[in-house]
């Protein structure tokens, strides 16, 4: 992955606040895609980059943005480029979002957090996904792929925000085998985590994969980060809990990382999504409910 | 002054700032984040993240919710204790050309006058607000006897120069926020910052009958700018020697103006920069236009120069 530039003197990687427009709103599956045209952010966007989409205009005058995965990009396409994002309605906010036209105005800040770093070598993968969480794992299939690695997913329905796996007939077209986890409701340490941890294990040891990329709620996170521990693969998380406002400025959704024999905080928004499952406390995190990027909130 | 030749300047107690917009405490980070988005230096100052003595380890140790029209926050102040704060955050905030002013909260008044004591010979402080608002588990802890706040800002006062101005962040759901506004004018403070959120809950009950739960925490936003400006007003008429700085749910350089219109010397833009992260220069820019508009005599110190 080319390094992306960071913003003048800050020595963070760079992200845009700017309008964007819509280009296409589609319905695939219980999903709306949305693709948006906009400068920088195809780019500058790496699977595991999320958007904050501003949804004052929205019913209501939403004061917090909307965090939404980069699904795609296309970075210069005919129109300029563009970048797709998957959510699926919850609430007035994505009502509103989903009924946007083509042309009407977005304003975005993006790209945000800190994508998942992938492998210099072509490896064996696993790829686990929840629900609407399956978005930024298509994007990274399509990657893998591109370096010669080889890709199998596993994805569970998501029991809470009420949702089979997104994009699982585009997904076929990047990945070597597509199983399904079950549904998944899963909070800390229940029989479900436990089924789903034992099938990630049991995929990652009959593939020898190398590195299991996931992403989902902490708890999800966890047992695909345990699941890569018990194999003796290396694990890269993307961890939904609530972000406010996703560009570090609120400090709500600071995550516990060790650090020698103590802990510091860093933050989901910024040093995150994406972190490696081995250096996180997960202990408080997966007591978190809710999902942040793609959701209501 | 303002009105004249494009000139916004303002003064808090002695402190001169180049405009009144400030970025409020908690809403932009560390500084790099945002100035990806903003230029910090562009402001008059900015107000960090209220600073603890020790470091915060805990994972989600703050939550915020969205209200209909405002922000509920509830729990802790995630930071890396004053130590770290004064050796990697301060620097780096000043090399991106901002004017910090620092706010400090604590537990205890042993813990104020370890932050005073540590904030004392760091470079480059504007001035230090002491965040009155917030004590464990008790948002209301320091103003609940008003004789503790005037304990910590006193002790923040000796622990800090004569030269560094002590603004103290009050909330407005008070019984008489001018009563704590004369008490910390007492204890040493130079300047109010109006307000601090609102103490707030939200229950949520799954279905009638169940349980609920409880998310205490303090509303910021557009909700309480009307409280606030109410505050500001009363605080300005009753003390019109002290400055006031207002801060709740500015989000546009008209909410800016009328701010100061009220009485304020200067204005913190805290919650519309979670949306959007140049709020601050957005309506900092707006203020101004605004301000070069109505530059009749009459608007012509609309901006004060605050003696206190």
């Amino acid at each position: 992955m080319s390094t992306p530039t960071p913003n003048p003197g800050t020595g963070l990687p760079r992200a845009v606040q700017l309008t964007g427009h819509v280009f296409d709103v589609r319905q695939v599956g219980g999903y709306v895609q949305l693709t948006v045209v906009a400068e920088a952010i195809p780019e500058l966007a790496r699977p595991g980059s999320f958007v904050a989409i501003a949804a004052d205009g929205a019913p209501g005058s939403a004061l917090l943005p909307r965090l939404m995965w980069v699904r795609r990009v296309r970075p210069a396409g005919r129109y300029g480029g563009t970048f797709d994002m998957a959510f699926r309605v919850s609430g007035p906010v994505t009502a509103w979002l989903a009924g946007r036209g083509r042309h009407d105005p977005l304003r975005l800040v993006g790209p945000l957090g800190r994508p998942f770093p992938l492998p210099r070598q072509p490896v064996v993968t696993l790829l686990a996904g929840i629900g609407h969480s399956t978005a930024p794992l298509l994007f990274l299939a399509e990657q893998l792929v591109e370096r010669g690695c080889e890709v199998h997913l596993a994805v569970a329905a998501d029991a809470d925000a009420g949702g089979e796996p997104f994009g699982l007939v585009e997904a076929k077209r990047a990945a070597s085998s597509i199983t399904p986890l079950g549904v998944g409701a899963a909070y800390g340490d229940t029989p479900v985590a436990r089924t789903m941890q034992a099938a990630l294990e049991r995929i990652a040891a009959e593939q020898r994969a190398r590195v299991i990329y996931a992403c989902g709620r902490p708890a999800f996170a966890q047992l695909a980060s345990a699941a890569a521990s018990a194999v003796g693969a290396r694990s890269q998380v993307a961890v939904e809990i609530p972000m406010p406002c996703g560009t570090g400025a609120c400090m709500g959704c600071a995550v516990a990382v060790p650090d020698g024999v103590d802990r510091r905080l860093v933050l989901a928004c910024l040093d995150g999504p994406v972190f490696d499952g081995a250096a996180v406390c997960w202990d408080e995190l997966t007591a978190a409910g809710v999902a942040s990027a793609g959701s209501e909130r | 002054m303002i009105g004249c030749s494009g000139d916004v300047s303002t003064a808090v107690a002695g402190l001169v700032l180049d405009n009144p917009v400030l970025a409020a405490s908690g809403c932009w980070g560390t500084g790099a984040e945002s100035a990806r988005h903003l230029d910090l230096a562009s402001l008059g100052a900015v107000v960090t993240r209220s600073i603890t003595r020790d470091p915060t380890t805990r994972s989600s140790s703050r939550r915020i919710l969205e209200t209909a029209a405002g922000l509920l926050v509830e729990g802790g102040l995630p930071g890396p204790g004053i130590m770290t704060f004064v050796r990697d955050e301060l620097p780096a905030l000043l090399a991106l050309g901002a004017r910090p002013v620092v706010s400090i909260a604590a537990a205890g008044l042993g813990e104020f006058a370890e932050l005073g004591a540590r904030l004392c010979d760091a470079p480059g402080v504007v001035a230090v607000e002491v965040n009155l608002a917030w004590g464990s588990n008790d948002h209301a802890r320091w103003l609940a006897d008003l004789t503790q706040a005037r304990r910590a800002l006193a002790v923040v006062r000796r622990e800090t120069p004569g030269s560094r101005p002590v603004l103290a962040k009050l909330p407005c759901d008070l019984t008489s926020v001018v009563e704590a506004a004369a008490a910390a004018v007492e204890a040493g403070a130079d300047a109010v910052v109006v307000a601090a959120p609102s103490r707030a809950l939200r229950v949520d009950q799954p279905h009638v009958g169940a349980s609920p739960t409880v998310v205490a925490g303090a509303l910021c936003g557009p909700a309480v700018r009307p409280l606030v400006v109410r505050a500001v007003w009363e605080v300005h008429a009753a003390l019109p020697n002290l400055p006031v700085i207002g801060v709740g749910g500015i989000r546009t350089g008209r909410d800016a103006l009328e701010m100061l219109a009220a009485g304020a010397v200067a204005v913190q833009v805290g919650s519309a920069s979670l949306a959007d992260p140049a709020a601050a220069g957005r309506i900092l820019a707006e203020l101004t236009d605004l301000l070069s508009e109505q530059a009749a005599p009459e608007s012509a110190d609309l901006v004060r120069e605050g003696s206190g």
